[in-house]
C-alpha cells in the first residue's frame, strides 16, 4: 500500500479550509504581492504575526512551522551576507559580525528581505496544507476558465497535475522497490561516496521509466473505458459558491495591500 | 446483446513489415454472443486473446475484421462510442492503475462526471455505489491507505455506479489474496443480484466461475471450444491444453471416479470428509 504522507494537506475541517478555493488563489496572490512590494519593517512583522495567526487557526503543527522556518536559514544566511556587501557605508556601521559590517540600511534591508522570504514560503505553505489538492486544481481551472476560449488546454492541464499527484505516492514506492532490487543484485546504490550512489541512480531511471509508460497507458484504456473524453459533457464533481466570508476575506486582502501604499 | 461475428484483431507491430497480415494478429475470426444477464468465464492462457476481446467489446480496440455489435449498436461507429462504454464497463487487474481520484469519492465521481450524471446526485450515487460493494470506507478516505482487496472493491464500485449492463472483469482477482478474492467474488455476486447485468469474467481460477452460464476456452487467438461448465470439468486434457487446471476438489473427484470410488462430480469438503469417515 502506498503512502501519502507527501501530500502536505490533511483534513482538519477548519475554517479556513471552507474558504473557496479561487478565493484562496486570489488572496494569496495579493498577500504575495503586498509582501513583495512592501518595504516598511513594522508593517511586513504584522503581515507575518498574520500569517502565523492564520496557521494557528488552521490548527497546523508548530513543529512543521519552525522545521519550515529552520528550513530557511541558508537563505536567511546568504541574504544578510549579501545585504552586508551590497550595502556598504563605512561612517554609519551599525553591528559588526566577524568581517561582515552591516550600517543601518543594510541590517535593515537585510531583515526585510528575510521577512519577505520567509513571509512567502509560509504563505504557500498554508495555501497548501489547508486546500486539497484536488480542489485547488479545480479552483485554478475555474479562475482560468476563459483562456479555454483561446483554446487553451486548461482542462487537461488540470487533469494532468492531478493524475501526477495521484500517481506520486506510487512511484516512490516503485523507485523503493527498484532501489532495493538493485542494492539485493549488488547495486552500488547503498555504497559510501557521491560517485558511487549517482552511478546506483542511473540503472533506476529505466525500470522507473518504463514502468511509468506502462501504467499511464493502463490508465489512458481504464479512463477511456469509464467514458472520459475531455471536457465535453462532464457534470462538475463539485459546485462552488462564494460566501460572505470570502468576499470579507478578499476586502481585508485588498485592504492589506494599500495600506503599504499608504504607510 | 452483444454480438462478436467473425472478429479478428492484430496490435500493430512497427517492426513487422504492415503486409505480413499474421505477424501479431491475438484474435481469428472469433464469432459468438453474449446474452443480457448471462454469466460467461472467458479461459485460456496468457496471450491467447481474452483481454484484447474485452478491448474490442467497448470500442478501446476496434476489429482488423469483423464487427462487434453491443445493442445492436457497432464499435466502428464513433458515435456509438459513449453509449456502449456507458453499456460495457472493465474492472481491470490493477486496481492502482484505474484509479484517477484521490479520495473514494473522486475516484467514483470521475466516471459519474464523464456520462453528465446530474451533479445533485453525484454525491448520493457514490454512497450507493459503496454500499452495494461493502465498501468499509468514507468518501475522504484517500485510495493509497485502501487495501489490495478494498481498492478492487473501489474499482468495482467506481464502475458499478454508472450502471452498466455488461461488466468485465479481466483477472481482476489475480493481485488479490485467497480471503479477498472470496470476499470480492462474493461482493460481485451479491451486487449482481441486487442489479443483474451480464458478467464476462477472465480468470486462471476456474474455482471462481464453476457456476458461469457457460464457458469460452481460447487457444492461440482462436475460440476453441464454448459450451456448459459441466462439459469441460471433466476433460482434464481439453484444460490442460488451455492452460487451465482443476480446482483440487473437482480434480480429485475425477480421481476417485477413476479408481471406481462412488463420489459426486461436485465433490465438496463436507463429502470428503463423510468418504473419509466411512473409509476410516
Amino acid at each position: 500500500m502506498a503512502n501519502n504522507s507527501f501530500l502536505l494537506y490533511q483534513k482538519q475541517n477548519t475554517w479556513i479550509e471552507r474558504w473557496d478555493p479561487r478565493m484562496k488563489i486570489t488572496v494569496s496572490l495579493i498577500f504575495a504581492a503586498a509582501l513583495l512590494l512592501n518595504h516598511h519593517l513594522l508593517l511586513k512583522t504584522a503581515q507575518i504575526a498574520l500569517l502565523i495567526f492564520l496557521w494557528w487557526i488552521a490548527k497546523l503543527s508548530w513543529k512543521v512551522l519552525i522545521i519550515t522556518i529552520l528550513s530557511l536559514t541558508i537563505f536567511f544566511i546568504s541574504t544578510m551576507i549579501y545585504q552586508s556587501m551590497l550595502i556598504t557605508n563605512p561612517g554609519d556601521t551599525l553591528i559588526q559580525i566577524g568581517i561582515l559590517e552591516y550600517s543601518a540600511e543594510g541590517a535593515l534591508n537585510g531583515l526585510l528581505m528575510c521577512e519577505q522570504i520567509a513571509g512567502i514560503v509560509l504563505l504557500l505553505s498554508l495555501l497548501v496544507r489547508t486546500t486539497s489538492p484536488i480542489i485547488l486544481a479545480e479552483g485554478l481551472e475555474m479562475i482560468l476558465k476563459p483562456l479555454k476560449k483561446i483554446k487553451l488546454p486548461v482542462h487537461e492541464a488540470v487533469m494532468m497535475f492531478t493524475i501526477a499527484l495521484r500517481f506520486l505516492p506510487i512511484l516512490v514506492e516503485e523507485i523503493d522497490k527498484i532501489r532495493k532490487a538493485q542494492i539485493a543484485r549488488g547495486g552500488g546504490f547503498h555504497r559510501k561516496g557521491v560517485s558511487s550512489r549517482w552511478r546506483g541512480i542511473l540503472p533506476m531511471l529505466m525500470p522507473l521509466f518504463v514502468l511509468s509508460i506502462l501504467r499511464a497507458k493502463e490508465l489512458a484504456v481504464a479512463m477511456e473505458s469509464r467514458c472520459y473524453q475531455g471536457d465535453h459533457g462532464r457534470t462538475p464533481i463539485r459546485k462552488y459558491k462564494l460566501h460572505p466570508r470570502d468576499y470579507s476575506i478578499l476586502a481585508f486582502s485588498i485592504v492589506n495591500l494599500m495600506l503599504i501604499f499608504i504607510v | 446483446m452483444i454480438e462478436i461475428q467473425n472478429v479478428s484483431f492484430s496490435y500493430i507491430d512497427w517492426e513487422d513489415e504492415i503486409d505480413n497480415e499474421h505477424s501479431s494478429r491475438v484474435l481469428h475470426h472469433v464469432t459468438t454472443s453474449i446474452m443480457t444477464n448471462e454469466f460467461v468465464a472467458l479461459l485460456g492462457r496468457n496471450g491467447s486473446g481474452k483481454s484484447s476481446l474485452t478491448r474490442l467489446l467497448n470500442g478501446i480496440e476496434l476489429p482488423s475484421e469483423g464487427a462487434v455489435q453491443v445493442e445492436a449498436q457497432t464499435t466502428r461507429n464513433s458515435h456509438n462510442i459513449p453509449s456502449i462504454r456507458r453499456a460495457v464497463q472493465i474492472v481491470f487487474q490493477n486496481p492502482e492503475n484505474q484509479q484517477v481520484g484521490l479520495t473514494v469519492g473522486e475516484d467514483i465521481a470521475f466516471g459519474l462526471s464523464n456520462i453528465g450524471y446530474p451533479h445533485e446526485q453525484i454525491q448520493e450515487r457514490i454512497a450507493w455505489a459503496i454500499d452495494i460493494v461493502g465498501l468499509d470506507a468514507d468518501v475522504d478516505r484517500p485510495v493509497t491507505r485502501l487495501s489490495g482487496g478494498e481498492q478492487q472493491k473501489l474499482a468495482l464500485a467506481s464502475v458499478l455506479a454508472l450502471s452498466p449492463r455488461y461488466l468485465i472483469l479481466d483477472e481482476a482477482t489475480s493481485m488479490l489474496d485467497p480471503v479477498a478474492r472470496k470476499q470480492f467474488v462474493q461482493t460481485l455476486h451479491e451486487a449482481r443480484k441486487k442489479h443483474p447485468f451480464a458478467l464476462i469474467y477472465i480468470t486462471h481460477h476456474l474455482e471462481e466461475v464453476l457456476e458461469a452460464d457457460r464457458w469460452i476456452l481460447f487457444r492461440n487467438g482462436h475460440l476453441y471450444q464454448e459450451g456448459l461448465p459441466e462439459q469441460f470439468l471433466s476433460d482434464k486434457t481439453l484444460l490442460q491444453e488451455c492452460g487451465l487446471e482443476l480446482p483440487y476438489l473437482r480434480s480429485l473427484g475425477l480421481t476417485l471416479r477413476d479408481r471406481g470410488i462412488p463420489v459426486s462430480t461436485s465433490l465438496d469438503v463436507e463429502e470428503l470428509r463423510e468418504l473419509l469417515c466411512r473409509f476410516n
